[in-house]
């Protein structure tokens, strides 16, 4: 039966080994490179110190930073699996009629299923894990230079999580083609699907894997110890001393200042909350301002520490989905009556 | 044990029954003609039999047990589907792995020999090869599974006469050595008239008529006569039951069942050829021939 | 050797078409005592018969003591037929032929001709044997 999977879908492997060849080769020919200039132009110490590394940021970023173009379509690549290796797998048989041939063989139907889709799962997670661990490895330079590893997107393409949004848009696109029997439909399904969950996952759901903590600032607003280093940060706002919001979202609302610190000009020479705003009325009137009324910033957060321990919960989560997506698969697969 | 029990077996699709009701025997080592028109039902009951569906009510013994109960019954069970399908960028040989592969027991060097022997391109993908020589290889392929009962589902409609001929030599070919028992499903009974031995008539999802051609031969009989004055024909001696009457003119021809010898000097005699037998039960309405069925010209066998 | 043929309009029996075929090849000489004859498995291939019609026309003329089936080798004749010779079959083939075009030529159509045939036959059939 090993054979018959093989030879069945070694098309859609060769395809996927070679553009995944190809995705190697660019990041194989970018990487080395990338990570030398982040280590000789002193960049990588600069950073390793915690300290702001400005002008050096700057000339890799001048560099580096068209890369940033790279990340959608790196979040795509599991889409795509699931779309292409998953939604034909049963459907083709389905809609071309080779079930009545496949499964009047000697094969039970349950038998044929669940070689199909271990096959298929197992590819996957080699593929994954693959794409994976050179991701991580060619990124490094970049997410190190800006310490945002927690923020959507640039989580979904680090760790393990690539392997587990894999393994789940096989299934989803497994589970489709089972349902709907058809090629095309179960592939637009699955892609459609995949967007949805991905997306209610990470902007719903991730940030209340573990309750969030919250902190305020040391010190009058410009200090930005509200949220540790690298930490993901969910909300920020900036309070008064009795710790009611004044500005939601963080910044100054020049209007409550002017209309408590009486020497400050009114608003209007630029817009209210803009970092811009402040050199144009004097940045030390500002800030007396701020000191005296006792504003700081209050954030909710989710500390870098916990970077792994998300990668785990969101890993697990995914590939219970998935799970249950292909058991779903085999069911029907067992009950289909045509 | 026989190859097939059906008891009330019946099956419904939504609102419509596809099979209703049909009771039969088919003993092993038959060729069986499954007959019918299209939408009869017959591809419905060869699916139940091989387990790609399940039946609404009563039940259909395979072998002697249930469809598709476990991969030892699968093993034992050749089918070939409507229009053949196969994989259709899989050449001859890989198809022949695929069998392989997917049959506990399979005969990869008689399927290949034969399908050499038939001249049937081995290194050519399926999409490739003609409607004769694919059912070729269908037919190999379910015959190399050596099994014990071979369903096949309208194989010789889409053959020209000489593929069909052609597909039949090569059937009875691979079942002339062992007891194989075959079903074979058409609308078409001429081709099939060689080759079986045993009938089964499905018209609109119910069993009309099944036994061993002999026999059903035996007692049925073609009568010509005068036509019924009355509004119902009165019981002619020797006549079970009257299957079908078509009548011309003054004269009848009758179609029926006998179940002594005709004495009446009113009609004629004659032997029924398996085609009209069929014809008969196909064109006969739920309750009875009516006098308004469409004229149909009757070629009377032997006379008796 | 003998290949054989089938006619399905004749209205005689397949396997006694079958079995009739092999007589006659045995009068004539074609097949001899020794000879085996056709696999049931290569008969049913070329004609598309059931392989019961060629079990049936063995077992028949098995019964009539000219041929011997030997499981797991195959049917064997066992003695001929009397009947005429190649030539004398040839020069009655000839005479049939002038008598038929006499009869063709006199306005006797096929019909009529059948049916003198075989009510001659009918008569004599009694005096052959």
């Amino acid at each position: 039966m090993t054979w018959v999977v093989w030879r069945q879908h070694r098309q859609q492997a060769i395809v996927a080994a070679a553009a995944f060849g190809a995705i190697a080769l660019f990041l194989g020919i970018t990487g080395p490179a990338m990570s030398h200039t982040f280590h000789v132009s002193g960049l990588a110490a600069c950073v390793a110190q915690h300290v702001d590394c400005g002008p050096l940021l700057d000339s890799f970023d001048v560099k580096y930073n068209a890369y940033q173009f790279l990340v959608p379509l790196f979040l795509i690549l599991p889409a795509l699996v699931g779309i292409f290796w998953g939604a034909p797998l049963i459907a083709r048989e389905f809609e071309q009629g080779t079930f009545r041939f496949a499964w009047t063989q000697s094969v039970s139907r349950r038998r044929w299923a669940t070689t199909k889709i271990a096959a298929i799962a197992a590819g996957t997670i080699v593929l994954g894990v693959a794409a994976a661990t050179m991701l991580t490895w060619w990124s490094a330079p970049l997410v190190l230079s800006h310490t945002d590893k927690f923020v959507p997107g640039i989580f979904d393409l680090l760790g393990i999580v690539p392997i587990a949004y894999a393994l789940f848009a096989v299934a989803l696109g497994i589970a489709f083609g089972a349902l709907l029997g058809r090629v095309l439909p179960a592939m637009g399904a699955t892609a459609a699907g995949f967007v949805v969950v991905r997306f209610f996952m990470t902007i719903v759901v991730r940030k209340h894997y573990l309750s969030p903590m919250r902190a305020v600032s040391s010190g009058p607003f410009g200090f930005n110890d509200a949220a540790p280093r690298g930490a993901w940060v969910l909300t920020q706002n900036t309070i008064d001393k009795a710790g009611s919001i004044v500005s939601p979202g963080g910044g100054l609302d020049f209007q409550y200042l002017s209309s408590h610190c009486p020497g400050l000009p009114a608003p209007g020479s630029g817009a209210p909350g803009s970092a811009r705003a402040v050199p144009v009325l004097g940045k030390d009137l500002v800030f007396q301002c701020t000191a005296k009324l006792g504003l700081r910033t209050s954030s909710t957060f989710q500390p870098l520490n916990r970077f792994w321990t998300f990668q785990w919960m969101e890993f697990a989560i995914y590939v219970v989905l998935a799970a249950a997506l292909l058991g779903f698969a085999i069911w029907r697969v067992r009950s289909w009556s045509r | 044990m026989n190859a097939l029990e059906a008891s009330a077996l019946s099956k419904k699709y939504r609102n419509q029954w596809a099979l209703q009701d049909c009771s039969f025997s088919l003993s092993a080592g038959r060729i069986a003609a499954f007959v019918g028109p299209n939408g009869a039902g017959k591809t419905t009951l060869l699916h139940i039999a091989v387990g790609l569906l399940h039946a609404t009510s009563g039940s259909l013994h395979v072998l002697g047990g249930e469809p598709a109960a476990d991969e030892e019954m699968l093993s034992r069970v050749g089918f070939v589907a409507q229009d053949t399908p196969l994989y259709r960028n899989f050449t001859g040989e890989d198809l022949i792995a695929f069998a392989a592969h997917t049959n506990r027991t399979f005969d990869t060097d008689f399927t290949r020999d034969r399908l050499r022997s038939l001249d049937v391109p081995l290194d050519r993908k399926a999409s490739t090869l003609s409607g004769g020589q694919r059912a070729q290889v269908a037919l190999a392929l379910a015959l190399g599974k050596r099994p014990e009962l071979l369903l096949l589902d309208e194989p010789l409609a889409s053959l020209d006469p000489l593929a069909r001929r052609e597909f039949l030599g090569a059937l009875m070919e691979g079942v002339a050595e062992g007891e194989v028992t075959v079903v074979l499903s058409s609308h078409l009974i001429t081709d099939l008239e060689r080759v079986c031995d045993h009938l089964l008539i499905l018209s609109n999802g119910r069993l009309q008529l099944a036994g061993d051609i002999e026999d059903l031969v035996d007692d049925h009989r073609v009568l010509v006569g005068p036509r019924s004055t009355g509004a119902k024909r009165r019981a002619i001696a020797g006549v079970e039951s009257v299957v079908e009457e078509t009548v011309i003119g003054r004269q009848a021809t009758l179609v029926v069942r006998v179940d002594g010898p005709i004495v009446d000097p009113k009609w004629e005699e004659y032997e029924v050829s398996l085609e009209d037998l069929v014809l008969a039960y196909l064109g006969r309405k739920q309750h009875g021939a009516g006098a308004d069925e469409p004229v149909r010209a009757i070629s009377a066998g032997r006379a008796l | 050797m003998i290949e054989f043929r089938l006619d399905q309009r004749s209205g005689v029996a397949p396997y006694l078409q079958l079995a009739q075929q092999v007589r006659h090849s045995l009068r004539l000489g074609y097949l001899r005592p020794g000879d085996q004859l056709p696999r049931v498995k290569d008969v049913v291939g070329s004609l598309a018969i059931n392989p019961n019609t060629v079990l049936k026309a063995y077992r028949e003329l098995e019964r009539e003591g000219l041929v011997e089936g030997r499981p797991g080798v195959g049917t064997f004749v066992l003695r001929g037929l009397d009947g005429p010779s190649p030539r004398a079959h040839a020069a009655l083939q000839r005479s049939l032929e002038r008598w038929l075009r006499n009869a063709l030529d006199a306005g006797l159509d096929a019909e009529a001709i059948r049916g003198m045939f075989e009510t001659t036959l009918q008569d004599n059939r009694e005096i052959a044997s």
